[in-house]
């Protein structure tokens, strides 16, 4: 059997100098607080002798599982590699495994090489075939029966039962299978196989009701065909190119009945093209109908009937505003005269106007002449009271009287002439406005009568004909369109016949229109009545198919995965059922059980292991079971395949992390009885930051031990290591 | 025995035994995102070529 002599570390996770740590008791005891490196150590070992097999979620260890800052990292934050050594004793002598990584650069920085005890080394892909010869157990095993992981521990205490099955798997080593199933589980095979088949059905069932409506269309059509007089038999190709060729017959008949040409029209080569074909009956139908002389005619009289309306209309309007304006202006000259007797009164009240502005500029230089006089008489003769010889009254200043008097009967005067003056302005000002009233009429009626005259020359012109003012152009245009009326009529009767021919050409392209829809609906529903002979509907068909294929593999595959996960719990759980009988009533000492067996069986809903603990009677203990008893169900399972893989195990050393967890003093005392009988055959290395552990560990076993305390743990400097005999 | 070849031990059919070695080269490769990402990139081609299908088939109707 193998065992450990030595480990130097350096650089590995809590570790920045190099540490030596020797084994050359059978009991180690690595003992501290909290993050002082103590699992380093064991990790180390772990590490050195599995490499990446160790790290995330392969090793089945969930802290291991993470990436980036979350990651759980090899090289300590401090150093750029780490390198553990580690000194295995076998028989053969001592080997030497030295593994490193530098940190950051992948692959390449990653090294392994092993000493073998003759000296010789091997390096590179060598080594890992070396050291799979040296210590024959793989890394599952390792971790269920060499090293117990304080997370399977605490797993298993802190889980709900329904999960306790998945932790039990780990226990055995079994988290490759889980992890399978579980990637399997997570892909989209069954959900995509579940779409595929959905797609597939709403596929048929567009097929279905497409089917459903072209078959009602199609009876439609059937039905309206019918109605135009073609029997079932008829609903063929044959009939329809048929009465292709007659349509063509019929419009060359036509063209020849308006003595026109027609353009040569071949039938349809298939049905298929009978869309075409009636598109050019209908189009040459229309150039005949344009081009034949009555229509021709009837179009011309139509406009000209058209134009002669229109030119009445616009007469008829211009000598209704003409004869409007024309008595607006005689009114006017009724009421006010004509242009003549408006300027005649105009002028004598200029004349009037000019003889008042004539007296009133007299009266002034007069009434100056006689004030003057007035003022001369006052300087020659002083004033005395003397009578009035105007009005009689004895006066004081006669002069002043006199100037007093005639001064009131000149402003009599004058406003007397003032206010004639003002009269005939105004009288002026409303001659002048009649006058300009009489203008802006007369201008209106000249320019009604202009276009009424313009008019008149239009319908001439249209006429080709002189109109004399005596003519009544209303009744001549009259007249006219009830020539043209009678002509159409005429044009009318004559090209009904030849409408009715028309008529029958079109309900023939109609007939073969209905036709065609029969075929075309026929030939629609053949297509998709077909469609499963079509390439692409068996392709489909195939790809299911492999898609099927693929889900009934991949369950098989499940099926055969859970079936081996299931064997393998089976024989490991046999192999070591008596040894976890025996730890798990040793350790719980629980008068309770006599008896504690496991079974392991497939879950009826997921197809994965279930573990189920029974005691003597058969009954569950589980949920009755208190975090100590879990726990010490846990290291049972553990001690159970450690002692089970007993002697023919090629190491032979435990590594036991935190085992004490959860569990109470006397189940420690056990626990340590227990870790002293293995001593007898396997070197045991524990780690404890349980103080009672460490000294039960110290006290109790009876082996030969070395002590190692470890403490002060810094980032840049690591743990310091004290080493007790 | 590892699981790989026990489980390779239970298959009978070579299309199954092809199955389980690409799984488990997945899994050493990424784990189990990487079986995941394998079975559903293989349904993934399926899928597409498969709607592809129907779009023509659907053109038909």
């Amino acid at each position: 059997m193998l065992k450990i002599k030595k480990v130097e570390i350096e650089g590995f996770r809590g570790f920045t100098q190099k540490t030596s740590i020797e084994f050359d008791n059978p009991v180690t005891l690595l003992y501290g607080g909290n993050h002082q490196g103590k699992s380093s150590v064991l990790n180390a070992i772990e590490w050195c002798l599995y490499g990446d097999e160790c790290i995330g979620e392969k090793s089945g260890i969930r802290e291991r599982v993470g990436i980036g800052e979350m990651a759980w990292r090899v090289v300590n934050d401090n150093s750029e590699k780490a390198q553990v050594k580690l000194k295995i004793e076998g028989e053969q002598g001592i080997f030497t495994i030295t593994r490193a990584e530098a940190k950051g650069k992948g692959k390449k920085g990653k090294s392994i090489k092993i000493s073998l005890p003759d000296g010789t080394e091997k390096k590179a892909d060598e080594t890992d075939q070396e050291i799979a010869r040296l210590i024959r157990v793989s890394f599952k095993d390792f971790a269920t029966t060499v090293y117990q992981h304080q997370e399977t521990i605490h797993d298993f205490v802190m889980q709900k039962p329904s999960e306790q099955s998945d932790v039990m798997d780990r226990l055995l080593g079994l988290s490759d299978y889980r992890n399978i199933l579980d990637g399997i589980k997570k892909s989209d095979v069954l959900k995509v196989q579940k779409e595929l088949t959905e797609e597939f059905n709403k596929l048929q069932i567009r097929v279905q009701e497409t089917i459903y409506i072209r078959q009602k269309d199609l009876d439609d059509k059937r039905g309206k065909a019918k109605e135009k007089g073609l029997s079932e038999e008829e609903l063929n190709e044959n009939k329809l190119l048929e009465l292709a060729k007659s349509t063509i017959k019929d419009t060359t008949d036509f063209a020849r009945l308006l003595g026109l040409t027609t353009t040569a029209i071949s039938p349809p080569s298939d049905w298929k093209n009978t869309e075409s074909f009636i598109n050019e009956i209908k189009k040459e139908c229309n150039r005949l109908w344009a081009e034949s002389p009555e229509v021709k005619e009837q179009s011309e009289k139509q406009k000209k009937r058209s134009e002669m309306l229109s030119l009445k209309n616009q007469y008829e309007s211009q000598h209704k505003h003409f004869k409007s304006k024309k008595k607006e202006l005689q009114d006017f000259e009724r009421e006010n005269g004509n242009k003549d007797e408006i300027d005649n009164k105009l002028r004598k009240a200029f004349e009037e106007i000019e003889a008042i502005d004539e007296e009133i500029k007299q009266t002034s230089p007069k009434a100056k002449l006689i004030e003057e006089g007035i003022s001369i008489l006052e300087s020659a003769a002083p004033s005395d009271a003397e009578i009035c010889p105007l009005c009689g009254e004895k006066v004081s200043n006669l002069l002043e009287h006199l100037r007093k008097d005639w001064e009131e009967k000149i402003k009599a005067q004058v406003k007397e002439l003032k206010k004639r003056q003002t009269e005939l302005d105004k009288k002026k000002t409303d001659f002048e406005r009649l006058k300009r009233e009489h203008v802006r009429l007369d201008e209106d009626t000249q320019r009604e009568k202009e276009r009424l005259k313009e008019a008149i020359n239009n319908i001439s012109e249209f006429l080709n004909k002189e109109l004399g003012v005596r003519d009544d152009p209303t009744a001549i245009l009259y007249i006219e369109i009830k020539k043209i009326d009678s002509r159409l009529k005429e044009i009318e009767d004559a090209i009904k016949s030849k409408q009715s021919k028309i008529d029958a050409i079109l309900e023939k392209t109609n007939i073969m229109n209905l036709l065609y829809d029969v075929l075309l609906l026929k030939d629609k529903l053949e297509k998709i009545n077909q469609i499963q002979r079509t390439d692409e509907y068996q392709t489909q068909e195939k790809i299911r198919t492999d898609v099927s294929n693929l889900v009934r593999d991949v369950e098989e595959l499940s099926k055969i995965i859970k079936s081996c996960m299931l064997k393998e719990a089976e024989e490991k759980i046999d192999s070591a059922r008596s040894a976890i009988d025996y730890y798990f009533r040793r350790i719980t000492n629980n008068p309770a059980f006599q008896k504690f067996n496991i079974k392991v069986e497939e879950d009826k809903r997921t197809g994965v292991n279930f573990y189920i603990f029974e005691d003597q009677d058969g009954k569950r203990p589980v949920p009755v079971l208190s975090q100590g008893d879990l726990n010490s169900l846990a290291l049972s399972i553990f001690l159970g395949l450690a002692k089970t893989s007993g002697d023919s195990h090629p190491l032979g050393f435990v590594l036991m992390d935190d085992s004490s967890q959860s569990l109470d003093s006397q189940q420690k005392t056990r626990l340590v009885e227990i870790l002293n009988e293995l001593s007898n055959i396997k070197n045991i290395i524990v780690s404890t930051m349980d103080t009672d552990m460490q000294q039960l560990l110290k006290d109790n076993i009876t082996k030969v031990k070395t002590i190692y305390k470890l403490s002060d743990w810094a980032p840049d400097s690591g743990p310091k290591i004290s080493k007790e005999i | 025995m590892t699981y790989k070849e026990k489980v390779q031990n239970e298959i009978k059919e070579e299309k199954l035994r092809n199955l389980w070695q690409e799984i488990c080269e997945s899994y050493e490769q990424g784990g189990v995102e990487q079986i995941k990402s394998t079975l559903n990139s293989r349904i993934g081609k399926i899928k597409k070529d498969y709607e592809k299908l129907l779009e023509n088939l659907e053109k038909m109707i």
